[in-house]
């Protein structure tokens, strides 16, 4: 395990503090369509970084391009301090993990698995022990010689992730590596592999456009819109502190209000919404169209702390899922407004039609530009 | 019942009127290779080996073979070779027009071979091109990329093209991955491009009439000239080792990949 996650020698030699993978100004563009636009992005040694957006958002084109497998306009990408702009695909030593996985039907997983040795030169007898030990790795020693076809959609994952691994890439990229498996055998393998990928110690990019998996896999997530990096953050934060309504909306709920900057004092600004006034904290000229917003676990029922936003809605429908309650609340339906509200556990008396007042403080209140 | 039982017997019956009729006026030539009479006749009268021995003999019978087999060979060579990059291209969008173009490189296929033949004679007059020898291969590889094409576009739009990628990520030069994963997971379809295409060419008459000369005329065209001469049953000998090669390549192929698996391509 140690011999198979430790850095080539060419791979330490050139690291610099600046990062392991730095993308710097790239542009593609397909004929007029822009789909990376002077995107820049630096990854540290060891790190999980999640490329999140929605379809044709240009993750998987940034991807593709930090493979070799597509050659950028403009920019430059380097790689433990090699620029590896230039260089053709197979000679990155950059590991990919397909969408579906990409294995080869007429090999048996050991022979996918040390295809890249053999292609590298490594001769049978040095590629078995370091096949054997991916093998190992991902517990699919006893699977060798089956053909891949047979293999379930986690094992056969697995095997990607091996085939990946054994020939020590100095970065791995993941094409969204669990669209292919169903609900809850997801969320095992996310949980297995980033801690396989931890154990090995190699820095990690996963493509994907589901949120949850990104907030789960990753140490940092950059979400993207129209070739271009919105937030680059840590979990935490792109859920507590988004920078944009898109990077709202993309990850998490939130109850959401349009309306209209009606006082500004001391960084404090009071928005006039359909369901009344909301304060919050944020530097508008009055006037401004703007949008607040608070995430559903941030409110409660009642009267809440002193000082907090207390608005009154009308509960529309009631949504038990398990570990918590989740309220929709019945906004005027033109415009983009929404409610949601999810509580620990339901309190007695409400039910859908119910009018129930909301709290929720001023520091956990968020407003964009509209 | 009794209405099912018959209506199993008619199909039955059918069945195997409809092979006979396919098959054999192919085994009726056989036996007829190993009479002792000057005729072509069946049934057969004793038995000898004389004809086959004869196929030595017959002036020019052997040159064609050989001529056929080279032709064959080298254009189905080619057209697997071009046939595959087009083939590639077009599945993967790498052209504008790629439906079109499609349709316009198997159009040979549906084209009658006389019109085929007459306009590569026109084209090779033209450019000057007088060798039959190079006339016959060029001729020839319009004749075998249709058939190629048609298979191969066939098993690649199957294919997943992430595996080439997957392979370049994992140290294989472009065409070195195209070698290693795309080759052999369409096998099927190349060989039974390949096949299709090696007996279209080697039995063609229609296009190879407009383009052999006296010293060069291939198989099919010369086996018509001597049955003008002398009908006798050299011919019948001759198709029997064709038929005898036909059966030993595809026992070849089925162990190679399987007809099941190549006919379903």
């Amino acid at each position: 395990m140690t011999a198979l996650g430790a850095p080539a020698p060419a791979a330490q030699a050139g690291a610099s503090s600046a990062g392991h993978l730095v993308v710097t100004g790239t542009s593609k563009r397909f004929g007029a369509a822009v789909v990376l636009e002077d995107l820049s992005l630096s990854v540290a040694k060891g790190e999980f970084v999640s490329l999140l957006g929605p379809s044709g958002c240009g993750k998987t084109t940034l991807l593709r391009c930090i493979a070799g497998l597509l050659r950028p306009d403009a920019g430059r990408i380097t790689v433990a301090g090699q620029d590896i702009t230039a260089l053709p695909a197979h000679r990155r030593n950059v590991g990919v993990v397909f969408q579906n996985y990409a294995l080869f039907p007429h090999l048996t997983v050991a022979e996918n698995i040390g295809f890249g040795l053999r292609a590298q030169g490594v001769s049978r007898a040095e590629a078995a022990p370091r096949v054997a030990e991916a093998l190992a790795l991902v517990r699919m020693g006893e699977h060798a010689d089956k053909p891949v076809t047979s293999l379930s959609g986690g094992q056969q994952q697995r095997v990607a992730v091996a085939r990946a691994l054994v020939v020590r890439p100095s970065l791995l990229l993941l094409d969204e590596p669990f669209s292919a498996l169903d609900r809850k055998l997801r969320e095992t393998m996310q949980v297995e592999l980033k801690h396989l990928l931890r154990e090995v110690g190699i820095t990690a990019i996963f493509v994907t456009h589901d949120q949850e998996e990104a907030l789960v896999v990753s140490d940092r997530i950059a979400v993207m819109n129209s070739g271009r990096i919105e937030q680059l953050a840590d979990p935490a934060t792109l859920y507590g502190r988004p920078v944009s309504l898109y990077v709202l909306d993309f990850v998490g709920q939130s109850t959401r209000l349009a309306g209209r900057i009606v006082a500004v004092e001391d960084g404090v600004v009071t928005v006039e919404t359909s369901l009344g006034p909301v304060r919050a904290p944020g530097r508008f000229a009055p006037g401004s169209r703007v949008a607040v917003a608070v995430r559903p676990e941030a409110v409660t029922l009642g009267e809440g702390v002193a000082g907090a936003n207390r608005v009154s809605a009308r509960v529309s429908e009631i949504s038990f899922l398990g570990s918590r309650t989740q309220l929709h609340l019945d906004l005027p339906a033109e415009g983009e407004d929404r409610g949601v509200v999810e509580l620990p556990r339901l309190p007695e008396g409400v039910q859908p039609g119910s009018r129930v007042t909301l709290a929720f403080r001023e520091a956990d209140t968020m407003v964009f530009p509209a | 019942m009794t209405m099912d039982r018959l209506g199993t017997g008619i199909a039955w019956t059918a069945l195997i009127l409809v092979i006979a009729f396919l098959l054999l006026p192919i085994v009726v030539v056989i036996p007829v290779s190993f009479t002792e009479s000057t005729v072509f006749r069946f049934p057969p009268e004793g038995f000898s080996l004389q004809w086959y021995g004869r196929i030595r003999n017959v002036d020019g019978l052997l040159g064609a073979l050989w001529l056929s087999a080279q032709i064959a060979a080298l254009s189905t060579a080619t057209s697997l070779l071009l046939g595959t990059l087009c083939a590639i291209a077009l599945v993967r969008g790498l052209v504008p027009g790629a439906a079109a173009i499609t349709t316009f490189m198997v159009s040979p296929l549906m084209l009658p071979g006389l019109v085929l033949g007459i306009a590569l004679l026109q084209t090779m007059r033209e450019v000057g091109l007088r060798d039959a020898w190079w006339s016959l291969y060029l001729a020839h590889v319009v004749i075998t990329l249709p058939f190629v094409m048609r298979t191969v576009l066939a098993s690649l739009s199957l294919f997943d093209f992430a595996m080439v990628d997957a392979a370049r990520t994992l140290g294989c030069s472009y065409p070195k991955a195209l070698w290693r994963v795309l080759v052999p997971n369409i096998l099927p379809g190349f060989i039974s491009g390949a096949l299709f295409a090696f007996i279209a060419s080697f039995d063609n008459y229609p296009v190879s009439m407009f383009l052999v000369d006296v010293r060069t005329k291939t198989l099919p065209i010369q086996l018509l000239n001597y049955l003008e001469i002398s009908p006798d049953p050299t011919l019948a000998a001759v198709s029997t080792v064709l038929i005898g090669l036909t059966v030993i390549v595809l026992i070849l192929c089925d162990r190679l990949v399987g007809l099941r698996r190549m006919a379903s391509i």
